[in-house]
């Protein structure tokens, strides 16, 4: 596989980009990285995702894929050799796919709206919204790990990169409002699991410096609140 | 007749006539099945490989597994007195003929629905692109059963559908499963990863936008229904763009998308009557794809008649005090 059959628009702050990476990486493929400014939106981005013009978007033989999700399964169904990401029973593809789409539905919006609205009382719903989720990703974990180590079993699978990808981000607000979400007493599988994934060598290097990210929230918050005071 | 040799426990094997060659599905882990001809005169071998990931042993009837991945070859050889099907290695895979023996199987599969849902006629059109019989369960909002409480704890929504007490959560995924689970034709998903990930990417789409913008036009009043009657156009715009000329968004057959989408052609007449508008004047592509997808029994038997779904949107308004 060539670099140039294989090319991502990324930002290396999205948890979205990680994801793709995190799964180009379990297939061992090659590609053409290409960082996003996103201010402006490039010519490449507007081009290959007309609709949402959102990264990531993995280009192979200059057709374009969007959305991180679908992107996955693309690629796991595509190089299907190498190690799966999907779990080959249909009924486990369903719960997997579930899971990824609740954690899409309820972790960053909740996460975006911690970081955009003003004051403490405000944020207090979406923390709540945050624990209910990891007390129900940690029952998931026990659904689909089925006592192994990862949500795919032996290996980080479809789940692990799904909800995974968001470590770096979850650590932001844990450090930036101090209140920790992953813990001991309300999710010890998942607290384990967490160190797990981010040692597996596909993530190695992949979640970025919580300080950087810290810094490029400040950045987002000020974004964000400003689209809702136009509204 | 032809008798058949097993090499191990297996489902017993419909006799396999001269003229009218039937394969029965069995799914059955790691098992080659051999049958051979006793008359040797007309020489025929029928090889069925049956490969799954899975095995689960059912009493009588057929057995099924989640997730089936079979290949049936069937190579014909003509005989020497020249059989009328003539020679050629041909690849069958079970057609809709077998349904009646699946409907049979299926005894424990049920729908939980709310009839005016446009996700719970997409599991209902699926359903009966397969020709899958299933108990459709009404749920009632007001008062949810115990059953959608149990096997859906995270949404507490319709559609779910529960296969041997197992429940499937969310359309699409629901969807994606029952093609995967009877995957005899018709497929709903292609077979090519890259258009499987365009299918998706619009299912996606069509989920994160019509409902939401559609809600906007017939619940709204002033300058939000305004803004939603905007952009639902802009939407449908963009889905009819994608459309094309194609006779359906799955290309010459009715597909993933098609079947996401076409539930909401049953809420377009209290779109345009609580919007005031026309969709047919903006998008006549896609109101001809949307009678063209009714002329298909699987959609016309799960689409409530657009007048019954008004009514229903016009009580539903009546009750949140959103007139």
């Amino acid at each position: 596989m060539g670099k140039s059959e294989l090319k991502l628009i990324a930002k290396w702050s999205s948890p979205y980009v990680m994801r793709v990476r995190i799964a180009l990486n379990i297939k061992s493929l090659e590609y053409e990285h290409f960082e996003e400014t996103l201010n402006p939106k490039s010519d490449l981005l507007l081009e290959s995702n007309p609709v949402y013009a959102k990264v990531p978007v993995l280009i192979h033989h200059g057709k374009p894929i969007c959305e991180s999700l679908v992107i996955v399964e693309y690629i796991d169904e595509t190089w299907s050799s190498g190690p799966s990401i999907l779990p080959s029973d249909a009924y486990d593809r369903a719960v997997a796919r579930f899971w990824a789409s609740y954690i899409d539905q309820k972790w960053f919006p909740s996460m975006k709206s911690i970081i955009t609205v003003v004051e403490e009382e405000e944020r207090k719903p979406y923390f709540e919204v945050m624990e209910e989720v990891v007390e129900k990703v940690e029952g998931a974990l026990e659904e689909c790990s089925k006592r192994k180590p990862f949500f795919g079993g032996d290996r980080i699978g479809f789940l692990d990169i799904a909800f995974g990808s968001f470590l770096g981000w979850l650590s932001v607000i844990e450090h930036v409002y101090g209140r920790k979400l992953l813990i001991e007493e309300k999710a010890p599988k998942l607290v384990k699991w967490a160190e797990r994934f981010a040692a597996d060598p596909a993530v190695k290097g992949l979640i970025p410096e919580t300080d950087k990210l810290v810094e490029i929230s400040k950045s987002l918050q000020i974004k964000w609140r400003a689209a809702i005071s136009k509204k | 007749m032809y008798g058949y040799q097993k090499k191990k426990q297996a489902t017993p094997f419909k006799h396999l006539g001269s003229n009218d060659l039937k394969c029965e599905m069995a799914c059955q882990a790691n098992e080659e099945i051999e049958i051979r001809e006793n008359e040797y005169n007309l020489q025929r071998r029928i090889e069925i490989r049956v490969a799954a990931s899975e095995s689960e042993r059912s009493d009588e009837l057929l057995q099924r597994k989640s997730k089936c991945s079979m290949q049936i070859e069937i190579g014909i050889l003509v005989s020497e007195r020249g059989e009328e099907n003539g020679g050629s290695e041909e690849e069958e895979e079970p057609v809709a003929s077998e349904k009646t023996e699946m409907q049979m199987a299926e005894s424990n599969l049920v729908l939980l629905d709310f009839w005016p849902s446009s996700y719970g006629m997409r599991v209902k059109i699926a359903l009966a692109e397969k020709g899958v019989s299933y108990e459709c369960k009404q749920e009632d909002f007001q008062a949810k059963s115990s059953l959608l409480l149990e096997m859906n704890p995270v949404h507490q929504m319709i559609p779910v559908l529960i296969r041997n007490g197992k429940p499937i959560c969310e359309s699409l995924n629901i969807v994606e499963f029952i093609d995967e689970a009877w995957n005899h034709k018709p497929s709903l998903l292609p077979s090519d990863p890259y258009k499987r990930s365009q299918a998706r990417f619009w299912g996606d789409y069509i989920d994160k936008n019509v409902y939401s913008i559609g809600k906007r036009v017939w619940t709204g009043k002033g300058k939000e229904q305004e803004l939603g009657k905007k952009q639902f156009i802009e939407c449908l715009k963009i889905l009819e763009e994608e459309l094309g000329d194609k006779p359906y968004f799955g290309g010459e057959n009715f597909g993933y998308v098609d079947v996401a989408l076409v539930p909401f052609t049953s809420w377009f007449y209290t779109y345009e009557t609580c919007g005031n508008l026309s969709i047919e004047a903006e998008c006549p592509k896609l109101v001809a794809w949307a009678k063209r997808c009714m002329e298909k029994d699987s959609v016309a038997k799960s689409l409530p008649h657009p007048h019954k779904i008004y009514d229903f949107a016009m009580q539903y308004k009546q009750s949140h005090g959103l007139e």
